[in-house]
């Protein structure tokens, strides 16, 4: 609500108009000549000016009469007929706004509240247009549809992997006492250590099937390894052996030096290399004519019980935590990654072996307690899909 | 972007085949290309109008605009946001108020 003062030199304007401007909430004082109009300027101080223009009073002189006493007073001016020339040149005159008739009291009051908010032209030689707020809002559905999917494919992926993780493919084998596994890539097939029937059976991965049985007569066979023209075993009584590639596995040469509780053994191309459980222990050998232990390594876990070397690293079966591990092949001291296996997590069942088959691991199992159950060979995950822990 | 102490006020007129009657406004911003424009007449988007004002002593007549945006606004003008369509005048505008920009403090 705002004072204001009204010139009109006619009675029936001067009342409409107060009556118009007072329904929209504004104080008026009216005056019917110029003189009168200075008067409630400087008397009363309204916050802006209203005009009638008409033929015994011209407006463009009163508007400079009242900006000349009161320069930055808002004048409106009320037009009797509706000219547009008109209003243009009274606003050049310093009009803050004109309204033409019909008057009606919205138009005055827009009018009204117009001038009093007054700024000014703002100008520039580039247009600046306005920012579309509509990229935001396109931007945000984008972004939060594209977070649900994510979120939605991640969820999908988790549940994917723990399904491949949880699947079960296991086979039970006839014999009872595993103590080593093996793959050989030329046939396909992995070959599974039985300390107690001393023999070699051989499965092709294909069904897991016994392909073959090679019996050793003089040796209690606890783990294997296949190299490039050989194969290499360890016995129960600490010796390893050197094996042809022939169809009896025929012992070619016997090591006496490995240890007595030797349980893994594995080639990888240059080097040979054994581990201990008991003592915790890892052995880099040479395989010249007295295998020498170039190097010891203390195992990094608890109980290594098989050793595989997959291309790039050297693994390792850990009984005690039940995790593959990753070690670092100069220094296997040094584990770089840990895969817990699931499929030993009811302790049902002991690992005894472990072979890689280019693209996963294969392992062989204990049933628990000894002597209750047969042997169980586990196929696990892809390495892609298993959770490494560092 | 400068302001002026007052609304530049502007007199506008509809192509005869509208058959409505002129209109007057205030420029809230204009730019060589483009203009926003209060006004108590209702105008709607892509309608064309001829605009006349003067802007710095140099005078505008029957400037080719279109309508691109309408808004009532508060105090229930219309906030009409303008194209200029007239090449030349709209280099002539972009002149005069470079040199209107050129000469503020």
């Amino acid at each position: 609500m705002a004072s204001l003062g009204l010139l009109a030199d006619d009675e029936l304007d001067r009342q409409r108009l107060v009556l118009l401007a007072g329904e929209a909430g504004h104080t008026v004082m009216p005056a019917g000549r110029i003189q009168e109009a200075v008067e409630i300027l400087r008397e009363y101080r309204p916050k802006a000016m209203l005009v009638v223009d008409g033929p015994r009073q011209d407006a463009a002189a009163a508007v400079r009469e009242i900006l000349r006493v009161a320069p930055l007073m808002p004048v409106v001016v009320a037009l009797r007929r509706r000219d547009a020339n008109r209003a243009v040149a009274l606003m050049r005159l310093g009009a803050a706004e004109v309204v033409s008739a019909p008057w009606s009291r919205e138009a005055l009051q827009s009018c009204l509240s117009k001038t009093l908010r007054c700024q000014g032209t703002a100008f520039s030689v580039v247009y600046a247009p306005p920012r579309s707020t509509l990229p935001y809002y396109v931007l945000a559905v984008l972004v939060f549809f594209g977070a649900a999917f994510g979120y939605l494919a991640l969820q999908r992926q988790e549940r994917l992997r723990h399904e491949v993780l949880e699947r079960k493919a296991y086979w039970d084998m006839p014999y009872q006492h595993p103590s080593g596994l093996a793959y050989d890539d030329k046939s396909r097939s992995l070959w599974a250590a039985d300390w107690f029937t001393q023999s070699l059976y051989e499965h092709p991965v294909s069904d897991l099937s016994i392909r073959r049985i090679v019996h050793f007569p003089a040796q209690m066979p606890v783990s294997v390894a296949f190299a490039m023209d050989s194969v290499w075993s360890v016995t129960a009584q600490g010796a390893i052996v050197r094996h042809m590639r022939d169809a009896s596995l025929t012992p070619v040469e016997t090591y006496a030096d490995a240890a007595a509780h030797t349980a893994g053994i594995a080639y990888d191309g240059l080097y040979l290399w054994t581990c201990e459980p008991a003592r915790r222990l890892i052995y880099k050998r040479l395989t010249d004519a007295s295998l020498t232990v170039v190097a010891t390594y203390r195992y990094p876990g608890g109980e290594p019980v098989a050793l595989v070397f997959d291309g790039k690293s050297l693994w390792s079966l850990d009984a005690g935590s039940r995790e593959l591990v990753r070690h670092n092949l100069e220094r296997p001291d040094e584990t770089t990654g840990r895969i817990p296996l699931p499929e030993y997590r009811d302790g049902g069942y002991k690992p005894r072996g472990l072979a890689w088959d280019g693209t996963r691991f294969w392992t062989l199992a204990e049933k628990l307690p000894k002597d209750s159950g047969p042997a169980r060979i586990f196929e696990h995950a892809d390495l892609s899909a298993m959770r490494m822990v560092h | 972007m400068a302001r002026s102490a007052t609304f530049l006020p502007v007199l506008f007129r509809f192509p005869s085949e509208s058959a409505r009657e002129d209109g007057w406004g205030r420029f809230l911003e204009l730019a060589a290309s483009a203009a926003k424009l209060s006004t108590q007449t209702p105008l709607h988007p892509r309608e064309r109008i001829l605009l006349s004002f003067e802007v710095y002593g140099e005078r505008f007549s029957d400037l080719r605009a279109q309508v691109e945006h309408c808004e009532s606004d508060e105090d229930g003008f219309c906030r009409v946001e303008l194209r200029f369509q007239d090449e030349v005048e709209k280099r002539r505008l972009a002149r005069t108020l470079a040199d209107l920009l050129a000469r503020l403090p």
